[in-house]
């Protein structure tokens, strides 16, 4: 990260943290986990595996305009951050995660030797 | 100018100043609240004496299902739901107090926010009057 960059997240107001909506969803080959993050893009997202604990820690750039009061306020802007332990055969090194509308979604796959197989039957 | 510049028809607003109560549990009702069947996203207002912004949250939506339409003194939000994805369909309309310039009105939609930017018409905007001095 660049100085520039830097200065720049340290001049953002100081928003309180909470816990994202989170959504795991489980298929044969592995899992897909969905996590709403509305106000914060990519370059905000840090996302670290540690043995099989995934921490989400976000830095929300989202900014009110500039000189106009607000009158109702139905959301309030959060720094969200959650930690998932995951499965035991989960492969934790195929985790694959991107960013889009506000939505984070990382995919990551069971450990091959879990997963299901066809057995081929021999002829005697 | 007064604070009660929007009337809202939503019958979820009376809940939106209890929304922020949960601070305390890392915002875990209010995450409940608007997973709520045909809860309308939640939208921010911003007033001043030139313009009118309405930020609404809606992480996950894209832009291309959201339609927004505007009257001189009203400004309707649509969204379609997205089959496959937890999205149902809202339909929200949100009254100005004063006319817009649907002309130069604007909206964005970054990181799961739109932002729709509604300029004042011009007979709207306050004004300063010289006084003319008589001799």
């Amino acid at each position: 990260m660049n100085k520039e960059t830097t200065e720049k997240k340290n001049l953002r107001p100081q928003h309180p943290t909470a816990t994202p909506s989170v959504f795991v969803n489980e298929g044969r080959k592995g899992y897909e986990i969905t996590f709403e993050i509305p106000g914060v893009g990519k370059e905000d997202v840090s996302l670290n595996i540690e043995n099989r604990t995934l921490t989400l820690t976000t830095d929300n750039a989202y900014t009110p305009p500039e000189g106009l009061t607000c009158v109702s306020r139905e959301f309030a802007t959060y720094n969200y951050a959650v930690s998932l332990d995951l499965p035991e055969h989960a492969d934790t090194a195929t985790i694959k995660a991107t960013v889009a509308n506000g939505v984070l979604t990382a995919k990551l796959s069971k450990r091959a030797e879990l997963q299901p197989r066809r057995i081929e039957v021999a002829a005697e | 100018m007064n604070d009660q510049t929007f009337y809202n028809l939503s019958p979820w607003n009376i809940l939106s100043d209890m929304i922020n109560y949960d601070r305390p549990f890392g915002g875990l009702f209010r995450t409940l609240a608007n997973r709520a069947e045909g809860r309308f996203p939640p939208v921010n207002c911003y007033v001043g004496d030139k313009a009118v912004v309405l930020d609404i949250e809606m992480p996950g939506r894209k832009p291309a299902d959201v339609d927004i339409s505007l009257e001189p003194q009203a400004v309707v939000i649509e969204g379609k739901a997205a089959e496959g994805a937890d999205q149902p369909s809202f339909k929200r309309r949100f009254e100005l107090d004063y006319p817009v310039d649907t002309e130069k009105s604007t909206a964005s939609f970054k990181n799961g926010i739109l932002r729709i930017e509604l300029p004042k018409a011009a007979q709207a905007v306050p004004k300063k009057i010289e006084i003319a001095h008589a001799g």
